[in-house]
């Protein structure tokens, strides 16, 4: 398009339909338009004129002009012109970067961002966008970024807002597609949690408030559905006031003076083990009871849980998906109780840190409608501030024994112990494997730790140190205030497995000098986990390091999982180990944004246009340059970024 | 570096067990040495926050008496006294050493706000500070709300001299508010942004201060914001915030064919829906002064047309929609009948609705009504319904 010199549109109508399809052909009468738009008399029938065009030009789009699949992404180059792995992508920036948001992919392919801070939680952001990556045509003048776009428009060109800005909240994907906000409370500080939820619909790109309130507004709770249906808000911190009184010196000390009895409202945010649901059918909340009971369903923690995650793992028939898959709730804490409780959701607010944090996992039933508690299983470490935990079945197609999936083997990872003076980050991830006896209580549940001889999972094997080249031990790095996500992966030998990625957050602890923060380096490089590849194998000459046969060196591990984290260096090792260690020191590529506290990551499809796929792309939305208390700080540049996993670029240079 | 021998092996299990934790300890041991001399000999309060909240970290450590005090936080929930007010060096106020001091340098205001910006600058290793931090915040956009545009140096100083993100947040607004009694105020933002746009750090703090920039609403702010959107100095995302900030200025109408430019010829997708937006907003501010704004819809057609990105379509539906003249009906239901992407034919219908609700015009509704039976996508159609229903 060219402008005139009184700035009017001179017209070249584009001969692409949107979305970038193709049009059949070129339609040359739109430069007739052009000409009458010059005239200003003549506007009312250029507008005529643009009119017929435009039915023409519509009817000449093909099937691909529209678009109710997801957006095709374009193929990006995994490495730079040097040769080297060069895998971030600064994207678009969001409109409004910030932390401490949530994220969700839609069904159509866009991740919704919603809510979250830039002002270290003292306000929120009542904002929300969409990012869109499929939004770069060939032939389109240059923007900021190849990598995609946050949209905050709604379907009329408004502002895309939700009712009010929202902190630790929850995003759930309804059955219909649409995206349920729950809880979450407008700062950090000392406002009260809300009570007020809204549906985002998809369609239109707005927000709608329910009018019932939730029946215990609510904050950092998790929500599930089993598979009745029921949406389940679980726990989190609710708000609870009680009275103070204090004796206070009025007039002075002498004659005429005295002592008053001074009465103040004071409000703490306790855990809560009070449990609710939201029926989709009358958009309300009510009690979670018992069937045909009013009794309550509540967590067994005594006082409750807050901060946690959970994740769904197959039950007795060992297969995930099914009727009797079990939901697990892992990780958080139990704050103290009346005047004891917290005032404040700031990090750190547990004080005392680990002693709080809930090591006990149970689970949800969905035959018995209860929660139990898993005999006879603790978490190795506090996993406070977002503690995360994955089914390593997700994607799996193998079949063992018959079985097909693989849906009792649980990673859980991340997280800390939230002390306020110097908290510790919990190093090793563990993996944990259900089993069913068939006796007992839920079947006779049993949960195993897997360890190897390692004494645990790092994060950050084949990461650079400073002793010299590259460790195949690699360094500890446990992280925590930070996300991550888990995607399909097909290894050589033919089998889909489930892989989680993560990047940034904070390694924090106490050393014998003082307490010390790992902010960079490996934490910013990013690692997969790989279930499969065993770094003890390795190291003891197999030839198959990764080899998802059952039974091997554990006999505790029937599913061959002994899980290694690998740093991307732009060579994954396949099923001999090549491609371990193959590159240089400093060869790993590491996060544009340097710091990523308190982000957000999600998946996204590649350029097939389908999400769980081998091409996805993780993207880390959002975060903060400061881990500390008050957290997140200024929010980080570039505000999101796309990672192109190795072999999945344009150049498939990795296996 | 893979083990290829007992001998290796052994020598790697060493590595492990004593070689890597030894190097780690020597490290750690080497960084908090340096840590401690760089502690001892900077004690300046002008420190960046990454500084500060490292070194109030460690220094917080109780087995450190001898390192640098911390300065001890007092929430003002009151003025200084005069005796309270730290007195002017002739080189700023401690916090922020500013020298030369401008004209019209405030130093009542300026200790007052030190001490806001010290109250709120706390690693917020207790809770209870983050409480007083949430309260001392509270109160500095109070206070701030009571300055008027003389105290606008001593602010400008300040903001350029801060290293809270906070602070200089609050105080670009309130700079930004001053905007209507005050020319300079929009010199000042113009000049803290051209400081920070290229600054990759900055990103966050460059879009508040273009929304500040859209609190002016004087005349210079009129002029500066549309230059801005042709400056080639800038990036396209800097250039949709400010499209923004003009379609927010309250003589935006002047700048109409701006936005008409940029909507149809803005290289940035994000610039050409800013623009779609800002020419929605002027039609709705017509409505309501009962303007007629049909002369957008030719510029919006051709916008639409060449459009290829969904969501900029959508607005520029939406827009029209706002505009609520009849005459845009044919185009709208062509659009609504005949677009392959379902998100835009809602879109179309909607406008359609609008332009029901702005007119009365029955050609409208009953348009509507037959889209809302022949619409093939089930869920745009059970929409359409539900608004035809509704009226």
């Amino acid at each position: 398009m060219k402008q005139s010199e009184k700035g009017f549109t001179t017209v070249a109508i584009s001969t692409r339909c949107a979305h970038g399809a193709p049009r059949s052909h070129t339609h040359t009468k739109n430069i007739a338009c052009a000409e009458l738009h010059k005239n200003a008399t003549m506007r009312r029938i250029f507008a005529l004129c643009v009119l017929m065009t435009a039915s023409l030009l519509l009817a000449s789009c093909g099937s691909g002009g529209g678009l109710s699949g997801f957006s095709a992404a374009p193929l990006l180059p995994e490495f730079n012109s040097a040769g080297q792995y060069s895998p971030y992508y600064a994207t678009g920036e969001m409109n409004e970067p910030r932390y401490l948001h949530e994220v969700i992919t839609l069904d159509d392919g866009l991740i919704l961002v919603t809510g979250g801070s830039d002002e270290s939680g003292f306000s929120s952001l009542d904002s929300a966008e969409l990012f869109d990556q499929g939004t770069i045509l060939a032939d389109e003048a240059p923007p900021d970024s190849e990598a995609g776009t946050f949209i905050n428009t709604d379907f009329e060109g408004n502002s895309i807002a939700m009712e009010t800005g929202r902190i630790f909240h929850r995003l759930t994907k309804l059955p219909d597609s649409r995206i349920l906000i729950s809880g979450g409370a407008p700062t950090l500080g000392a406002s009260f949690p809300l009570s007020q939820s809204e549906i985002y619909d998809p369609l239109t790109r707005t927000f709608e408030t329910i009018e019932s309130g939730m029946v215990t507004p609510r904050l950092r709770h998790q929500v599930f559905m089993p598979p009745s249906g029921q949406i389940i808000m679980v726990g989190g911190q609710v708000q609870s006031s009680f009275t103070d009184q204090e004796t206070a010196q009025v007039g002075g000390g002498g004659f005429g003076g005295g002592a008053v009895v001074v009465a103040q409202q004071v409000d703490t945010f306790p855990s809560t083990r009070a449990n609710e649901i939201f029926d989709l059918a009358e958009d309300e909340f009510l009690d979670f009871t018992l069937r045909d009971s009013s009794l309550d369903v509540e967590l067994t923690t005594r006082r409750g849980r807050s901060n946690h995650t959970m994740v769904k793992v197959a039950g007795p028939d060992n297969r995930l998906n099914t009727g009797d898959d079990l939901f697990f709730v892992v990780g958080g804490y139990q704050t103290l109780s009346g005047d004891n409780a917290p005032t404040t959701r700031f990090p750190g607010e547990t004080g005392a840190g680990s002693q709080n944090a809930v090591r006990e996992l149970e689970f949800f039933d969905p035959v018995q409608g209860l929660f139990s508690r898993v005999p006879g299983y603790s978490l190795s470490g506090p996993r406070i501030n977002f503690p995360l935990a994955f089914n390593l079945g997700e994607f799996n197609n193998l079949t063992l024994d018959g079985v097909e999936g693989m849906g009792n083997v649980i990673l859980i990872m991340n997280g800390d112990d939230d002390h306020n003076f110097c908290f510790e980050t919990t190093l090793e991830d563990e993996v944990a494997i259900a089993t069913f006896s068939g006796f007992g209580p839920a079947q006779g549940l049993q949960l195993f730790r897997q360890t190897s001889s390692q004494g645990g999972h790092f994060q950050g094997i084949e990461a650079e140190t400073n002793l010299g080249g590259i460790s195949e031990t690699g360094v500890r790095v446990g992280r925590s205030r930070t996300h991550a996500v888990s995607f399909p992966r097909v290894i050589d030998s033919g089998f889909t497995e489930t892989s989680v990625y993560t990047a940034g957050g904070v390694l924090s602890f106490q050393g014998l000098l003082g307490c010390f923060f790992h902010v960079d380096g490996t934490i910013g490089s990013g690692v997969i986990f790989d279930p499969f590849f065993s770094l003890e194998a390795l190291l003891d000459f197999e030839s198959s390091p990764r080899d998802p046969t059952p039974g091997r060196l554990d006999p505790r591990n029937p599913f061959g999982v002994i899980g290694t984290w690998l740093a991307l260096d732009g060579l994954l090792p396949g099923t001999t180990g090549a491609g371990f260690g193959d590159v240089g020191f400093g060869s790993f590529a590491r996060i544009n944004s340097g710091e990523r506290h308190w982000g957000k990551i999600a998946m996204v499809a590649g350029p097939d246009g389908v999400l769980n796929s081998q091409d996805d792309r993780p993207i880390l939305i959002g975060g903060g340059n400061d881990f500390g208390v008050p957290p997140g700080g200024d929010v980080v540049s570039p505000s999101a970024e796309l990672l192109i996993l190795p072999g999945r670029g344009s150049e498939t240079l990795g296996n | 570096m893979m083990p290829n021998s007992q001998r290796d092996r052994k020598r790697w299990r060493w590595r492990l067990q004593v070689a890597i934790p030894l190097g780690i300890s020597v490290l750690l041991i080497g960084l908090f040495a340096m840590l401690t001399v760089l502690f001892w000999h900077n004690d300046s309060p002008n420190n960046s926050i990454r500084e500060q909240t490292f070194s109030k970290r460690v220094a917080k450590k109780p087995t450190v008496e001898t390192g640098p005090k911390i300065p001890t936080v007092t929430i003002p929930l009151r003025s200084p006294t005069a005796e309270e007010q730290p007195k002017s060096t002739g080189s700023g106020i401690r916090r922020w050493k500013i020298d030369p001091l401008p004209t019209g340098w405030d130093p009542e205001l300026a200790a007052i706000i030190a001490q806001f910006a010290e109250a709120m600058d706390t690693d917020g290793q207790n809770p209870e500070d983050l409480l007083k931090v949430e309260k001392a915040r509270l109160l500095f956009i109070e206070e701030l709300a009571n300055l008027g545009p003389e105290s606008l140096p001593t602010l400008d100083a300040i903001l350029n001299a801060e290293s809270l993100f906070m602070t200089r947040r609050h105080i670009l607004y309130r700079i930004g508010e001053f905007g209507p009694e005050s020319e300079e105020a929009t010199f000042s933002l113009m000049s803290f942004y051209r400081k920070l746009h290229r600054d990759d750090k900055a990103r966050g703090e460059v879009n508040h201060v273009i929304a500040a920039m859209s609190e002016l609403e004087n005349d210079t702010s009129l002029t500066l914001l549309s230059d801005m959107t042709e400056s080639d100095e800038i990036s396209n995302y800097d250039r949709g915030k400010f499209i923004e900030a003009l379609g927010d200025h309250p003589r935006a109408e002047e700048q109409k064919e701006v936005f008409i430019d940029r909507m149809s010829n803005g290289t940035d997708s994000r610039v050409r829906n800013y623009s779609a937006q800002a020419i929605g907003k002027l039609a709705e501010e017509r409505r309501e002064s009962q303007q007629a704004s049909a002369e957008f819809l030719p510029d919006l057609m051709v916008a639409f047309e060449g459009e290829n990105k969904r969501w900029v379509r959508q607005t520029v539906l939406g827009s029209m929609g706002k505009v609520g003249d009849p005459s845009a009906l044919p185009f709208l239901e062509e659009v609504a009948r005949m677009s392959d992407d379902r998100q835009v034919r809602l879109s179309a219908a909607n406008a359609v609705r609008r332009i029901g609700q702005h007119s009365g015009s029955r050609r409208a509704w009953s348009i509507l009504e037959d889209l809302s039976r022949t619409e093939p996508d089930g869920e745009v159609r059970l929409r359409l319904q539900r608004w035809h229903k509704k009226h």
